[in-house]
């Protein structure tokens, strides 16, 4: 995207932060007829859910990926690749990716901690999630569901906690090309 | 040259809407050369560059290298080494994972071993061993470049192609590192192939330098034949410092300043022209019956520049050797003369 279509950045930018400014009840009623039709058709399975979840966690994704190509000359890295001999999937894969590397692992934390937090879309989509069940298990046994809660807490917790000390070395790398 | 001729670029033409990048340029470059393209912003001389790398698909033209047509080859193939402008070295690697990256893709050809014993001999050459296990970040500018250098000279390359690598680098890392540049080139004898819009940069190290301007070559001759004797007065205006001062042309020389001297080939023929002189070809002589006042002198070293006011208000540029400018201060009357140095012409208004 960055290297070949930089004229459709600023629209799938748009297309990608969507989701962020749509209520979840939205996205959830809106999608519902489609997941039937889907379900009729194909078979109901967790992956259906998976996505509905890639399109609501593509902000965050998609900031922290941006801003990490953005924080590299991806370019020029992209050409000296090639001129050294690489081809186009070596250039991805041996050169962007491992770059970014710092962003994609943000991206997914961030993405995990969302999807785990998650309640609205899985309840009305009749999938029994984690957080479906802590709820369920709520109505019957207050306790025990709160010390699931506290431990799905702590579990994030920890994930956030992973970010920063990932970035120190990606930051000290940045200012440095830059 | 023609026997010797390794790259050859013809009649290459890039158009990007109605900026004409590349239009018609054409240029020959002989085995083990190094040759410098020179120009303003704009004229094209990294489109050029680029084109011959593969990077830039051309509307119109054919590269030639070794013989071989390589227009449509793609740029992983060509065998290019490039060093960039800004810093290119791949973050994740150290400085000798990237120097052996090259050699990496070409497997089947090189073993471990060798790939070693080859980065361990470039890092050498660049002068950086010790910095082998350094990543791009504990690097400076002018070491994250002899990187990019050494990697683009692992893969042995065709054609050695730089873009303007010293541009980002301080002045005396740039002056440091394109005498070493120079040195590693003449070393290995690869051809190459060297963009900037630096004319000292280029004058210093160009087997033959090539001014452009408007995507054409406008004259492309050994540094001192383009400073001595450029065709056009955008080249005199281009290379080095000059002055206009207008004067009359008959027969093949100008008189000027009170002085006749000859015109270069290309200049106008006839009537009135402007005469563009070098500061250097400026004689200045401290004497009380002068034509002139020194207006503001400045100490340069080896050399002085004065800026001189004639008595008709003409104000021109010398530079002349410390030891001649001694005694020579802002406020003194002197009389100038040219020296005996073909001048180019260019018509008037």
């Amino acid at each position: 995207m960055q290297l070949k279509l930089p004229l459709l950045r600023r629209p799938f930018e748009l297309l990608c932060l969507i989701p962020l400014a749509i209520p979840a009840i939205v996205i959830v009623v809106g999608i519902a007829p489609l997941y039937r039709w889907i379900s009729i058709n194909l078979s109901e399975s967790p992956i259906t859910l998976a996505g509905v979840y890639s399109m609501l966690i593509l902000p965050y994704t998609y900031r922290s990926l941006s801003a990490a190509l953005d924080a590299v000359d991806i370019h020029t890295l992209a050409e000296a690749a090639t001129t050294l001999g690489a081809g186009i999937s070596r250039v991805i894969f041996g050169i962007i990716m491992p770059t970014i590397k710092t962003g994609i692992i943000n991206g997914s934390f961030i993405a995990i901690a969302l999807v785990l937090g998650e309640f609205t879309i899985s309840n009305i989509l009749n999938f029994k999630t984690f957080q479906v069940v802590i709820a369920q298990i709520g109505r019957t046994d207050g306790q025990v569901a709160v010390a699931v809660s506290v431990a799905s807490l702590l579990f994030v917790l920890v994930l956030l906690l992973l970010i920063p000390n990932k970035k120190r070395r990606g930051a000290v790398l940045d200012v440095d090309i830059a | 040259m023609s026997s010797s001729t390794y790259v050859q670029l013809v009649d290459l033409a890039k158009y990007f809407g109605k900026v004409k990048a590349l239009d018609g340029l054409s240029l020959d470059i002989a085995q083990g050369e190094l040759v410098a393209l020179l120009g303003p912003s704009g004229c094209g001389k990294t489109t050029a560059l680029r084109a011959l790398a593969g990077l830039q698909e051309l509307d119109r033209g054919q590269l030639m290298v070794d013989g071989k047509d390589v227009t449509f080859q793609s740029a992983s193939k060509r065998g290019m080494g490039m060093v960039f402008q800004a810093y290119s070295l791949f973050p994740h690697m150290t400085a000798r994972e990237n120097v052996e990256y090259g050699l990496k893709l070409r497997t089947h050809k090189v073993s471990g071993q060798k790939r070693k014993e080859r980065s361990a001999e470039l890092l050498e050459l660049v002068g950086l061993s010790t910095h082998a296990n350094h990543y791009p970040y504990q690097l400076s500018g002018g070491q994250q470049q002899r990187i990019a250098l050494a990697r683009a000279l692992a893969i042995s390359p065709k054609v050695l192609l730089l873009d303007e690598p010293l541009s980002a680098l301080d002045a005396k890392v740039r002056t440091q590192l394109r005498e070493e540049i120079r040195r590693i080139q003449l070393e290995l004898g690869t051809t190459t192939l060297f963009v900037t819009h630096d004319q000292e940069e280029a004058l210093s190290i160009a087997d033959r330098v090539g001014v452009m301007r408007n995507g054409q070559l406008e004259q492309i001759a050994a540094p001192a034949e383009l400073y001595d004797r450029p065709k056009t007065s955008f080249v005199a205006e281009f290379v080095g410092l000059t002055n206009p001062i207008s004067g009359k042309v008959s027969g093949g020389s100008i008189e000027v300043l009170g002085s006749v001297v000859k015109t270069l080939p290309g200049s106008v023929t006839s009537g009135t022209g402007i005469a563009l002189i070098r500061p250097e070809s400026v004689d200045v002589v401290a004497s009380k019956s002068g034509n002139a006042t020194v207006a503001a002198a400045s100490f340069l070293g080896a050399s002085c520049r004065l800026s001189i006011t004639m008595n008709d208000g003409t104000k021109i540029t010398a530079q002349l050797p410390s030891s001649d400018a001694a005694g020579i201060g802002a406020g003194a009357t002197v009389s100038v003369s040219l020296l005996d140095m073909p001048v180019f012409v260019k018509a008037a208004g």
